[in-house]
């Protein structure tokens, strides 16, 4: 039996695709979410002792996990911080100190998940970006220049060297949303001005040489396989710096590429190491046709590389449950 | 830079016509037409050095062609690379999660048992998508049962045509989208107070048009032409318009469509399922645009919504559609209905406009 692991909430039309695959191929499958253990109040316990670790909420006939997600914990004892009479201080401290508790015993309910295959394995998605250069460039990868630093004078010589730099979250590109007004961490472009303008230090924060882009490259790995996708966002002025400003009216072109073998080969090797069974791959290809690796996102999304390309990714994610459900 | 090969993107694909080629811009949507000639030339370029390719064959039209290339590259239909083997055809698989993607319901004097007969089939079948006809009467009924039998099924959208009566219709309407999500849109036809008509949701169309019969099906035009990727690789093997559908009409029979005189059984004594899995049900699904005569010359046969029930001759399955005022060979749209040649055809299907 297939196991589908994501937040029950997230509407995503990549997922139905991939449900109504499994469907057409007469897959027995189920769902799963933190949901079930954290909100319906259903009683579950996971027991150590000399007979070794047990769960109560046994998963063992699912023999094939598709990971997606599990839990949203924004929200999470929100009726219950409500109610406290303390400091703000405490109540942010409280909130990340039960976010922490929330991925501890997370990783306890994925321990029951047993030999199960899993699509990828939930507890290496949370990789680090900085890590994930680095080991790329072991592989002989060429990455971005990138410096984490909290000092202005170290940032003004970085800007001066390379012309032009970015900057981005280490952890997720998030946004917060507000009645008039959002606020991102995102990438962004830096120049001179602002550079100068910030304080002798400020907040520790992660910046990169720009990279010229001849075009942007989305790659879909799987099982050792690549789907890659060109993206020609040179073409826009909208969506020179990150594609993800997309341009409704005239997208991106996104066409289907064929990368060069070596890259491809070490683009494999970075997987393996980083214990990634599927990702998505972003690269920037220059106009003196480098590649420069960026980033790796375990549980990207696949419905915006698969259809342009009509690569039925879909149905392959399909097919690999299937195929390591017997 | 030295770019030497001009290349079209891969989703804007060339399709060569009699007298015009195309060239379809399947992530957009659009459409251009564009001289034969140029077509050919762009699909015996490939990945090519362009401008020696251009010398060596094509050299009495460098002009032209430099022309043209500038402005498929001004309006990103193409672009230079000196890399061009890197950037692949799109594969032309096509392939679909259904058994039956698509149903045409005539509801309107279906039995109960036989509405619940249809539903449990076209679950069984992971039909995705629905149209319910009603031409002289509505049952909201009908519409009620049917829908809500088919919440938690692969359904993802249905329309509903339904003739306008009355301005209570409307509240009806509007009910029936706030009870069931998976209505996309109700249009009420034959409506004469359109003008007096507003704030409708935006789910509910009207139209003064009659469709009051199957009658009104299969009109080609170019506004109907359907620019996507899906449709293109499908049209290349299957009929754009038939594949994966199924039709119970106003007598409970199953056929490929409610307008063609074919019927493969009867709901009241055939299973839906097993009629529909069948190979002679599938045949027509294969007819595909290169094997209808002048369509396979057209342009646009790759974005084309066909039409297999009224046909030219309505003896050869092959012939082009009757509903068709394009001509590939003149490369000219003109109104079909006022052509002198269908007249007769049009009485043999009892069609009057």
């Amino acid at each position: 039996m297939i196991l589908i692991c994501k937040e029950y909430k997230e509407d995503n039309q990549s997922h139905e695709d991939v449900i109504d695959w499994l469907l057409y191929r007469n897959a027995n499958f189920s769902f799963l979410s933190g949901k079930d253990y954290y909100q319906n109040g259903e009683p579950w316990c996971i027991q150590l002792d000399d007979l070794g670790q047990r769960t109560s909420r046994s998963l063992k006939n699912y023999k094939s996990i598709w990971f997606r997600g599990f839990l949203r914990h924004r929200n999470h004892l929100m009726s219950t911080f409500g109610n406290l009479e303390t400091t703000n201080d405490n109540i942010s401290e409280l909130r990340w100190r039960i976010g922490q508790e929330i991925l501890k015993t997370n990783s306890q309910i994925f321990d029951s998940f047993g030999d199960a295959y899993t699509l990828p394995n939930p507890k290496n998605i949370k990789i680090d970006k900085f890590d994930t250069l680095r080991i790329a460039k072991q592989f002989g990868i060429e990455t971005p220049i990138s410096i984490i630093t909290n000092s202005r004078e170290k940032l003004v010589t970085f800007i001066s060297l390379h012309k032009r730099i970015i900057t981005k979250p280490l952890y997720e590109t998030v946004y917060f949303k507000e009645e008039t007004k959002t606020a991102f961490f995102k990438t962004e472009i830096l120049d001179l001005e602002t550079v100068t303008s910030l304080p002798e230090t400020f907040f520790p924060s992660f910046f990169q040489a720009y990279v010229e882009k001849d075009i942007e490259l989305r790659i879909f790995y799987i099982e050792g396989e690549f789907y890659p996708m060109a993206i020609f966002s040179q073409l826009d002025p909208k969506t020179k710096t990150d594609f993800r400003n997309y341009n409704e009216e005239k997208p991106n072109r996104n066409v289907p590429y064929i990368l060069p073998d070596d890259l491809q080969k070490k683009l494999d090797q970075l997987m393996n190491k980083l214990k990634l069974n599927t990702g998505s791959i972003d690269l920037i290809k220059t106009p003196d046709k480098k590649y420069v690796f960026l980033e790796v996102n375990p549980t990207g999304q696949f419905g915006f590389t698969s259809k342009p390309c009509n690569y039925y990714l879909e149905d392959i994610i399909a097919q690999t449950l299937i195929k390591n459900d017997q | 830079m030295n770019k030497m090969t001009f290349k079209l993107f891969a989703n804007c694909k060339i399709v060569i016509g009699a007298k015009n080629a195309s060239i379809c811009d399947l992530q957009r949507g659009n459409i251009y037409s564009i001289p034969k000639e140029l077509g050919a030339f762009l699909l015996k370029s490939k990945n090519k050095k362009t401008l020696r390719f251009i010398e060596d064959k094509f050299k009495n039209d460098k002009e032209t062609i430099l022309e043209y290339l500038a402005y498929l590259e001004k309006n990103e239909i193409g672009f230079w690379t000196d890399e061009p083997e890197r950037f692949p055809e799109l594969n032309t698989e096509w392939k679909s999660p259904e058994q039956i993607n698509n149903a045409i319901i005539e509801l309107e004097k279906l039995e109960e048992n036989e509405i619940i007969k249809i539903v449990v089939a076209l679950k069984n079948l992971l039909c995705k998508h629905i149209e319910l006809r009603f031409y002289k009467n509505n049952s909201l009924d009908r519409i009620d049962l049917f829908m809500r039998l088919s919440i938690n099924s692969t359904i993802r959208s249905v329309i509903i045509y339904i003739p306008y009566s009355s301005s209570l219709i409307l509240n009806n309407a509007n009910d029936l989208i706030v009870k069931y999500p998976q209505i996309s849109f109700i249009i009420l036809h034959s409506c004469d107070k359109i003008d007096l008509i507003k704030n409708l949701n935006p789910k509910i169309k009207l139209t003064s048009r009659k469709i009051d019969s199957r009658h009104h099906c299969g009109t080609i035009d170019p506004k109907l032409f359907s620019i996507k990727l899906p449709v293109f690789m499908e049209s290349l093997k299957f009929n754009s318009c038939l594949n994966k559908k199924l039709s119970i009409d106003i007598n409970g029979d199953i056929k490929n469509c409610p307008s063609m005189p074919k019927s493969y059984g009867n709901i009241k004594t055939d299973d839906i399922e097993t009629t529909a899995s069948s190979n002679v049900f599938k045949k027509s699904w294969s007819i595909h645009k290169d094997l209808i005569s002048t369509c396979k010359d057209c342009e646009f046969k790759y974005v084309c919504t066909d039409c297999r029930a009224y046909l030219e001759d309505p003896k050869n399955q092959l012939s082009k559609p009757l509903k068709c005022g394009y001509d590939p060979y003149k490369g000219v749209w003109e109104n079909w209905s006022k052509n002198p040649l269908k007249q007769k055809v049009k009485e043999y299907y009892h069609i009057e406009l």
